[in-house]
């Protein structure tokens, strides 16, 4: 790697870390319902929205009736979004007069958005009107991440709270998430991009004279789109001559910024962030990628200043911060080495003044493999899953790294909200294991840890498995599922385990070789996507009830201290041991046997 | 899948999110 490299990858980490404490310590005065510096301006909205909604923001829940909300809001929004997507066609804001999506693809997408996964099997440009845009699609990218930080609070409130039954009141915490966390901080990046050149617009899409027309043969179809047949049994086409283009342009700073800040990915263009409209420049990459982590980072430090001791949140962000710098050192390393089937050909991959070096097919001049590699390790790392670059054209190992991150939960950062409980789930699980292990008391911040939370932990920690392993073999084992890999071999197998890792953490970002908008995709994706999301939010609440109704017990000679660097690291080893024991042998036929037999110079056709 | 079956296996799958809450619930004695 350049030193030039060595620089940004520092200059990102830097600021990042700078805005850690301020923004995590905002976020903490706005769930404790402290005032904050933005209290004249939203207060009065705040107070609006809930006299509009009926909300008693006084009320507190228990945890089943936090748990009920969540499941009922979102099956609510999941209805609306499906019905958008199917009547676009007749509402307005619809310049390029896209049609109605079909069924399958509209319940991809409404369970997609819905879980703040943000799959897109579909291609935004060509698909989905400016009203599903930024009354569907937008909508959700602030409403999922939402539900996510209030889950979150109530889990940390859960364990905060001394012998209480409530745990807070759902919809308060989610307007609260909206409107002093994500609104804000979406205004200013939108802007920001704006200035960079990412366009924001209700216009239609303008024509561009070709300066060089271009033919091509285009197949022929029927009424009903079906492929029309010569006598031989070939597909029939006619010779097409195209003289303009349409330049797709909308509303797409806006909904860049909080696809990023909330960790949602689901771009406003096909190729995400490697479009030129989405991600102009050097800098709009910079302020996007930092989007992608910030919230995550800075909800590590609301924990711990939540839970009255700071050291358990940096000790949380060490680490996350230990396991995602050999991430990005094995995917920026790798990509920057180049392609070693190209070394023997004589081909030069080194970096210099003329070119940025390494394996550059998938990757954007503009960006080369250090922002493509680092960007590709902060996506996965969170549950962000928007792409500047594509994951498939990686070396095999550079491509293991997101999935390895994403294998491993999303919980280096993790998802908005999502990240930092899964976290403390494992936290839950390694204190339980060490406190078993040197004969201490197994609890965690003062509350003893018992069968129930053992339960619930362990059913949040094997959902994702699960749900990967099954949904990679019922697809390799069947001919839809088949139908869509676009390359044989071990590759083939990446990308379908790529898919359905990504789906199954709510992760969104595609291995983009697989053609995944088929009914079989479309639908076990759908499902696959509602069990990541509420069958861990789920035991997740019941685990934030039962912690929050025990006493809290103080720190005597047998409590396992959970702050220091001993404890850090032991909760580093049962992240990777835990994530190895899952998906080493799925790595193993994919990635792993693929490098090997690319370095071995056998290739697949 | 068409519309319908579409929606009622949305339902299906909340059905068994709202099954599950009340699951939980009785196992905790609430």
């Amino acid at each position: 790697m350049t030193l030039i490299g060595y620089v940004r990858i520092l200059v990102f980490l830097v600021v990042l870390f700078l805005l850690v404490k301020p923004l995590g310590t905002y976020m903490a005065r706005v769930f404790e319902g402290e005032r904050t510096f933005l209290d004249r301006i939203i207060r009065p909205v705040e107070r609006w929205v809930y006299r509009l909604c009926g909300i008693n923001p006084q009320e507190d829940m228990a945890w089943g009736t936090y748990a009920t909300a969540v499941v009922l809001f979102s099956l609510a929004g999941m209805l609306l979004l499906y019905l958008l997507q199917r009547v676009q066609a007749a509402l307005p804001f619809n310049p390029a007069g896209q049609t109605a999506v079909d069924p399958s693809l509209a319940f991809n997408t409404a369970a997609s958005f819905t879980t703040n996964t943000n799959w897109q099997a579909y291609g935004g440009e060509s698909t989905m009107s400016y009203l599903t845009q930024m009354a569907g699609l937008t909508v959700k990218n602030f409403v999922s991440p939402a539900v996510g930080i209030a889950v979150m609070v109530a889990l940390i409130r859960g364990l905060s709270r001394r012998s209480a039954k409530v745990i807070g009141n759902f919809w308060v915490d989610t307007v609260r998430a909206i409107l002093y966390v994500l609104m804000p901080l979406a205004v200013v990046l939108a802007l920001l991009l704006v200035s960079q050149g990412v366009p924001q617009t209700l216009s239609g899409y303008p024509a561009a004279t070709l300066m060089q027309p271009t033919s091509y043969e285009q197949p022929v179809t029927d009424a009903n789109g079906k492929p029309v047949l010569d006598a031989q049994g070939h597909q029939k086409t006619k010779s097409v001559t195209v003289t303009d283009q349409q330049i797709a342009v909308g509303p797409v700073a806006s909904q860049v910024a909080i696809k990023q800040l909330g960790t949602n990915g689901g771009g406003f263009y096909n190729v995400n962030s490697a479009h030129p409209f989405e991600n102009p420049t050097p800098f709009s990459n910079f302020l996007e990628l930092l989007a992608i982590v910030l919230i995550p980072a800075a909800l590590v430090y609301t924990y711990g200043r939540m839970v009255k001791d700071t050291r358990q949140g940096w000790a949380l962000l060490a680490a996350m911060t230990i396991i995602f710098l050999p991430a990005i050192g094995v995917a920026v390393g790798f990509e920057q080495a180049g392609n070693p089937a190209f070394h023997s050909l004589g081909v030069d991959q080194t970096a210099s003044a003329l070119q940025p070096g390494g394996n550059m097919e998938g990757k954007e001049v503009r960006f080369g493999p250090v922002d493509s590699g680092l960007w590709a390790a902060a996506t996965t790392a969170t549950s962000n899953g928007s792409v500047n670059s594509m994951h498939d054209s990686y070396t095999p190992i550079g491509g293991m790294v997101p999935l390895v991150l994403l294998h491993l939960g999303e919980v280096v950062y993790g998802g908005v909200g999502s990240g930092m409980y899964g976290m403390v789930v494992v936290v839950i699980l390694a204190a339980f294991i060490a406190g078993l292990m040197v004969g201490r008391t197994p609890e965690y911040l003062g509350k003893k840890i018992e069968a129930f939370e053992m339960k619930m932990a362990t059913v949040v920690m094997l959902i994702m498995p699960v749900l990967v392993l099954v949904a990679t073999a019922a697809a390799v084992a069947t001919a839809a599922g088949k139908a869509g890999v676009s390359n044989p071999g071990p590759h083939g197998f990446s990308q379908i385990l790529y898919a359905f890792t990504s789906m199954a953490n709510n992760n969104g970002s595609a291995f983009a070789g697989l053609n995944a908008n088929t009914p079989f995709y479309n639908d076990v994706g759908g499902i696959v996507m509602f069990a990541a999301r509420f069958w861990i939010i789920i035991p997740t609440l019941a685990l934030a009830g039962s912690m929050g109704m025990k006493k809290i017990v103080p720190a005597g000679p047998g409590t396992l201290p959970t702050h220091t660097a001993q404890f850090t690291l032991w909760l580093v080893a049962v992240i990777l041991i835990w994530g190895a024991l899952a998906f080493l042998p799925v790595l193993a036929l994919g990635p792993i046997v693929e490098q090997f037999l690319l370095n071995a110079g056998t290739f697949f056709k | 899948m068409a519309d319908v079956e579409l929606v009622a296996l949305t339902f299906i799958f909340f059905g068994s999110c709202v099954w599950m809450i009340r699951g939980l619930s009785r196992l905790m004695g609430q």
